[in-house]
């Protein structure tokens, strides 16, 4: 008599159960053994995406066009010149000048960004102090500010410029991975700084959405100003960096996740036909299942319904861990293999955003790393008679 | 046994479960305040930051592209790049100079 189809998965799952109860030191192996492979690929997965999140509202957010002179062949600073020029275009909203460089802080790297007034008010919802008005005033980055215990008024002067003081109006409370290690001015006081006139990093124009294609046409045209004394223009935007940003975050992580892979399912069957991990009892097991009456197909759905288990509890305690580590530990000893430059314990915050994707992902690979240990090794053995498996 | 494999089965999915509502968790707090502070941070500074690197350190590229969109690291010293150079390891992102056609043919 056939058993409803719910009854006889209910019955698998209830003896893959038994049986990982059964063999509880092997099961708990397994178990640790995938949780070991899953944790760095979660949470290589997880930073990965949190970065992506963080830096697609940088690109959202920004500039529809970022214009600097051609010098050398690379991006080299604008000169303020070309600003009323820009903002006479047709669909231009707005064209704001930019600084950003680099400066150490003591003996820490950290960007420094010059920025228009209006911009720095913009800023007032994310700062702990005050924003910069008057001469001389910077933000600093909390990753900064925390390294060095700095507090709001405090004076300061930096190697790159001495002769320039600075003073801390407000600490800019963390939102993302670069509003760490910064210093925010105003545009006059970075260019004083840098010892600079009349120039600026980057020029940013704004444009309503529909005139962009059109834009992009009178800016090319612009590049290239055809007389030998004038340096071209270098103009990126939105939609090129969007791309270039995208393919940069897939590139890596499509390479990571092959590799990964590969390695983690290498290392699962080494560790199996090294170890022999349990294949006699495997035998036996299998042999008094045939003399009861089990049919094969049977026997695989209970192995199967054994691989399931074990790799939903090891993928739920990987992702547990891993969000344990990234979001209790912000990432600790396991962040710098996947963010560059930051070290055993971290400073700045590292993003980490844990998608249904990932989990699905990892369960995926566990089952199969654990199918392909076990499906085919009992299919052989069940093609034996019983009596030879059991004796 | 069979209450023991009751109790290992309410165990797999409470575990299951605990995972699916910290992940829910989290993207909700994405969506949330965090999504609208970076928002107001990016638009204030026009955009800032892409790669995963705090900051400039060895090149501008894989900080930002859109502030330096040359990969100035892979000319010098060593032509080819640093292999140890920080974005060239284990990190999540890595942006490429994109190349361009710059030759020009004049016929004689």
């Amino acid at each position: 008599m056939d058993l409803p189809r719910t009854l006889i998965i209910k019955n698998l799952l209830f003896a893959a159960c038994g049986d990982l109860i059964r063999h509880r030191g092997r099961s708990f192996v397994v178990t640790l053994c995938l949780v070991a492979i899953l944790f760095p690929l979660v949470t290589a997965l997880a930073i990965s995406e949190g970065l992506r999140f963080q830096a697609e509202i940088s690109i959202g957010e920004g500039a529809d066009f970022y214009v600097s002179e051609d010098r050398y062949g690379g991006n080299g600073p604008i000169s303020l010149d070309h600003q009323s020029g820009l903002s006479g275009l047709q669909g231009v909203s707005r064209v704001t000048p930019r600084v950003v460089g680099r400066a150490y802080f003591a003996d820490r790297l950290t960007a420094v960004v010059g920025l228009e007034p209006e911009a720095l008010s913009a800023l007032k919802t994310l700062v702990q102090g005050k924003v910069p008005e008057a001469p001389g005033e910077v933000l600093l980055g909390q990753g900064i500010a925390r390294a060095f215990k700095i507090q709001v008024g405090m004076p300061f002067s930096l190697g790159a410029n001495p002769h320039k003081t600075f003073k801390v109006t407000g600490i800019l409370s963390h939102s993302c991975l670069w509003s760490s290690d910064l210093m925010v001015m105003s545009h006059s006081d970075a260019n004083e700084f840098f010892i600079i006139r009349g120039l600026s990093t980057q020029l940013l124009i704004y444009t309503p959405n529909d005139s962009s294609p059109l834009l992009a046409k009178s800016l090319i045209g612009r590049s290239d100003p055809g007389g030998s004394q004038v340096p071209h223009l270098r103009i990126e935007d939105r939609y090129h960096t969007k791309e270039r940003v995208q393919a940069g975050f897939s590139h890596k992580g499509g390479i990571f996740i092959i590799l990964y892979i590969i390695v983690a399912t290498l290392a699962i069957q080494a560790f199996l036909i090294t170890s022999g991990f349990g294949l006699r009892v495997m035998e036996r097991e299998i042999g008094v299942m045939k003399a009861i009456g089990w049919r094969t197909s049977e026997m695989l759905g209970e192995i199967g319904m054994e691989c399931l288990l074990i790799s939903l509890t090891a993928i739920s305690s990987a992702i547990l861990l891993s969000m344990a580590l990234t979001k209790g530990l912000n990432g600790i000893l396991i962040a710098q293999f996947f963010v560059a430059e930051v070290g055993l314990v971290p400073e700045v915050e590292i993003p980490s955003r844990y998608l249904p994707f990932h989990g699905l992902l990892g369960l995926a690979l566990a089952f199969c790393i654990t199918l392909s240990g076990g499906l085919w090794s009992a299919w052989r053995k069940a093609q034996r008679p019983p009596a030879e498996l059991m004796r | 046994m069979e209450r023991r494999s009751r109790i290992a089965l309410v165990l797999v999915t409470l575990l299951v479960v605990m995972a699916a509502i910290a992940i829910f968790f989290d993207l909700q707090t994405w969506r949330g305040r965090r999504a609208e502070d970076i928002k107001v941070f990016q638009r204030a500074v026009g955009g800032l930051g892409a790669g995963a690197i705090a900051t400039p350190i060895w090149n501008f590229i894989n900080y930002d592209p859109r502030i330096f969109s040359v990969d100035d690291s892979m000319t010098w010293p060593v032509p080819g790049g640093y292999s140890y150079g920080p974005d060239r390891t284990a990190t999540v992102s890595y942006f490429e100079e994109i190349p361009e056609n710059q030759w020009i043919f004049h016929e004689p």
